[in-house]
């Protein structure tokens, strides 16, 4: 019966039924299935306090409406400009151009398409004029639309925040050295194109332009410095930032460059805005229910499981990680692959080690890719019908994109220091235990067990506080433990918690050399 | 009649989104104000913190704008047609069979709202059954009731006041067989109502969508723009005469998906950067 459902429901969502009604139909068809959970149990999951109540979930609509304001504005011909007077005397110039003001752009954008359309529909028409090969400028146009996607504050950046439960503001500067690395990767392209193709002009270096151009800009360009110095300084917590940014945005296109109107444009942009915060949100209540229901199942475990005998060490996880998120990108709109996968993804990758900010990096540059991958990435197909190119063509004009892509995917990868350098100390641990023998066998199930019966944050939680702010006395420990099972004002926990905490954080193990379990306050146990 | 089905859902889509308009602004400014109060309360000014302590409220209302958003936002992307699927088979799918494709998701997918706003509105009414402190008052023999079934030296006697307008509101859905004791919860019942409507919306569309097969099915030009498979063939000609008025190339008469509406704004900016 299970396999039926399941297949007919993948079926729907193949012929092309909207991806939150697939999740409601399993859920409510899975939850079904179980004698000792009622339908009803059900919808509480999907539309638990967790759902409802979550205060980064503010944060979807206020930076949507501000990505979407800055996309109805002049802002795309604004940083045209100005990156073009700041970048376009370096070799392939106009290339860099479309690198920069695309990355900015998807930045406050999202990356669902718009800045393809936005930024590539501006400069597409220059590239090739400027005798670019055009294969070349639709793979740049093409591999721009998901470029900034890793820039604070992204849309799918938030999303991973709040469906991994980590901290939104630190997932912003895990993700700031990869994408710098993946824009330097393809920047290096560009100028080798500039190079070898004698007939593209160089552009020479303009003061009065540059400074006029930055002086037209500079309210925008405000935003992300202002930002980023608010989060990391903590003037701004998250859901606040939202805020600013949307409010500041609304007066500065509004007021100050005057180029959304407030009878005019406005309620337009707020509901294209909104229709897209729906869209993303209903798939995220929905999903809500049916990965809880995989949970239930134990799906991550089986998976676990049968990648035991398979895979065995960090290194090989992150490759089948990579190669798996590849193809989920390819199939799947970015916002549904993170409801859906993460979740099922986050328990496995902490048993092997891997560390929660670095798994998002990893997962979103590679949804980037995913994007514009061929047959069916979403990019591909808003480049042929924006540009009117057949979708074969763009299939060729990607390839060399998706290749430096692919190296940057690569190195962020493995060097695990790209994305944690940036975060305190504490962060850069990983709370999942290194599997001992890669035999399967180790008790890494039970933990796994352990850490989804709770909130996956308490171990984070846990972690800092024993890193410091409580000095890892055995009360804020124990309270610690209390909160872990959800029991406000239960009795202390039992014996057996302190080992159980010890397994946790890797105490019984070997650890790692540079763990600064010193800090621990080990006499205390 | 299946004219005056679509004037009324652009009617509704219309109001949604003056709705969605007021609680996004009102969003918006709330939070930033609260963010402003906040910074200066931590710094230790006084009547920031008298302005904070006046705005309680925000947090509360924070969280529902948020949920109402979804659900408007939910019910626009139904009428727009801008639901998150894998459209990959509709897209290479021939006219008349793509028609019967999305007849086929947009029944599936109004069928399953009607089921999800049923089980939802369950979940719902089994939270909202119970009293919490501050709307319960004790009976004569000590039980707990709902404060609006309180009588008048009751409530005196446990010290609150009768929230009239919510006991007329609990009155009313009460007579609807809703029992809801709290003014939050009566707010969530949107949710199992938007459902309703969405699922209305889809059900409406898949069955248009059916009766699009014979007349040749869905053609390729109003894939792009995700165009409303229900509206009637003559007013999908007509907006694209109107396109083409404008002087929009027809080669670009397909718009991306998802970005057809923001579409003209960027063409407008294209044109500006040419024009420079």
């Amino acid at each position: 019966m299970d396999i039926l459902i399941v297949l007919l429901i993948v079926v729907l969502a193949l012929l092309g039924a909207p991806l939150f009604a697939i999740f409601a139909a399993a859920a409510m068809l899975l939850f079904a299935q179980l004698d000792d959970t009622s339908i009803t149990g059900a919808a509480a999951d999907i539309f638990s306090e967790k759902f409802g109540e979550s205060p980064l979930l503010v944060t979807i609509p206020l930076f949507t409406f501000a990505g979407y304001l800055m996309a109805e504005s002049g802002t795309p011909r604004r940083l045209v400009r100005v990156s073009r007077a700041w970048f376009g005397w370096m070799p392939g110039g106009l290339a860099m151009v479309c690198l920069v003001a695309s990355a900015f752009f998807t930045t406050f954008t999202g990356g669902s398409g718009i800045t393809i359309v936005a930024i590539g529909g501006l400069l597409f028409p220059a590239l090739v004029s400027e005798n670019y090969p055009e294969k070349f400028s639709l793979g740049l146009v093409t591999s721009g639309g998901s470029l900034g996607l890793l820039f604070p504050p992204s849309l799918p950046i938030v999303i991973f925040a709040v469906v991994a439960s980590v901290e939104m503001e630190k997932l912003f500067l895990a993700g700031i050295i990869p994408g710098v690395v993946t824009v330097v990767a393809l920047a290096i392209y560009a100028a080798y194109i500039g190079v070898k193709n004698p007939s593209i002009p160089r552009q020479g270096w303009d003061t009065k332009e540059a400074m006029a151009s930055l002086r037209e800009v500079f309210w925008e360009l405000m935003l992300p410095v202002a930002l980023i110095a608010a989060l990391v300084f903590g003037v701004l917590r998250i859901h606040e930032a939202a805020a600013f940014t949307a409010f500041y945005v609304l007066v500065i296109e509004v007021f100050v460059y005057r180029d959304v109107t407030i009878r005019g444009d406005l309620p337009r942009i707020v509901k294209e805005s909104m229709t897209l915060v729906g869209a993303i949100l209903t798939i995220l209540a929905t999903a809500v229910g049916f990965t809880g229901y995989l949970i239930q199942d134990q799906l991550p475990m089986k998976i676990l499981e049968a990648m035991g005998t398979m895979i065995d060490s960090k290194i090989a996880f992150l490759l089948a990680l990579n190669i798996f998120l590849l193809v989920v990108g390819m199939l799947m709109d970015i916002f549904s692959a993170i409801v859906v996968v993460v979740p099922l993804i986050l328990p496995i990758a902490r048993e092997f080690g891997v560390n929660d900010y670095h798994l998002g990096i990893v997962f979103l540059l590679n949804l980037e890719i995913g994007y514009m991958t061929p047959p069916v990435g979403l990019n591909l197909f808003i480049s042929s019908f924006r540009f009117g190119k057949p979708i074969t063509a763009l299939y060729r004009a990607v390839l060399p994109f998706i290749a430096l892509l692919l190296v940057a995917l690569i190195v962020t990868t493995y060097v695990e220091d790209l994305s944690l350098m940036l975060l305190p100390e504490e962060d850069r641990q990983t709370v999942g235990i290194e599997p001992d023998d890669g035999s399967g066998e180790s008790g890494g199930l039970d933990e796994i067990e352990d850490g989804l019966d709770g909130d996956p944050t308490d171990l984070d939680a846990l972690e800092r506080e024993l890193d410091g702010e409580s000095g890892g006395s055995l009360d804020a420990l124990e309270r610690e433990l209390g909160l872990d099972d959800e029991g406000d004002g239960e009795p202390p926990p039992e014996e057996g918690s302190l080992e159980e905490l010890e397994r946790e954080l890797g105490l019984d193990e070997e650890p790692p050399p540079d763990d600064d379990l010193g800090d621990l306050g080990l006499d205390d146990f | 009649m299946r004219e005056k089905l679509v004037q009324f859902d652009k009617g509704l889509a219309r109001g949604e989104a003056f709705i969605a308009t007021l609680v996004l602004l009102s969003l918006v400014i709330v939070a930033a104000i609260q963010a402003f109060f906040r910074n200066f309360a931590d710094t230790g000014a006084t009547w920031a913190n008298e302005a904070l302590a006046h705005m309680e409220w925000g947090d509360g209302f924070m969280e529902k704008a948020t949920l109402w958003l979804a659900m408007f936002g939910a019910s626009l992307a139904t009428h727009y047609d801008k639901h998150i699927g894998i459209d990959v088979a509709v897209r290479i799918a021939k006219p008349k069979m793509r028609a019967v494709l999305r007849g086929i998701a947009h029944v599936f997918a109004g069928v399953t709202c009607f089921y999800f706003a049923r089980v939802v509105l369950g979940a719902l009414l089994a939270k909202a059954a119970r009293i919490p402190a501050q709307f319960g008052v004790f009976d004569e023999n000590f039980d707990t009731i709902h404060i609006c079934l309180g009588t008048a030296e009751q409530i005196e006697a446990a010290g609150y006041t009768r929230p009239d307008m919510f006991c007329g509101v609990r009155g009313l859905l009460d007579s609807l067989g809703l029992q809801v004791n709290t003014p939050e919860r009566a707010m969530d019942l949107l949710v199992p109502a938007l459902f309703c409507l969405i699922g209305f919306r889809f059900a409406i569309k898949g069955i248009g969508a059916f009766l699009r097969v014979r007349e040749g099915g869905i053609p390729d030009h109003e894939l792009e723009g995700g165009d409303d498979p229900s509206r009637l063939p003559d007013e999908v000609e007509a907006d694209r005469e109107a396109d083409l008025d404008e002087g929009e190339d027809p080669a670009d008469a397909g718009r991306a998906p998802r970005d057809d509406d923001s579409d003209d704004g960027e063409r407008d900016d294209a044109a500006k950067g040419e024009e420079e």
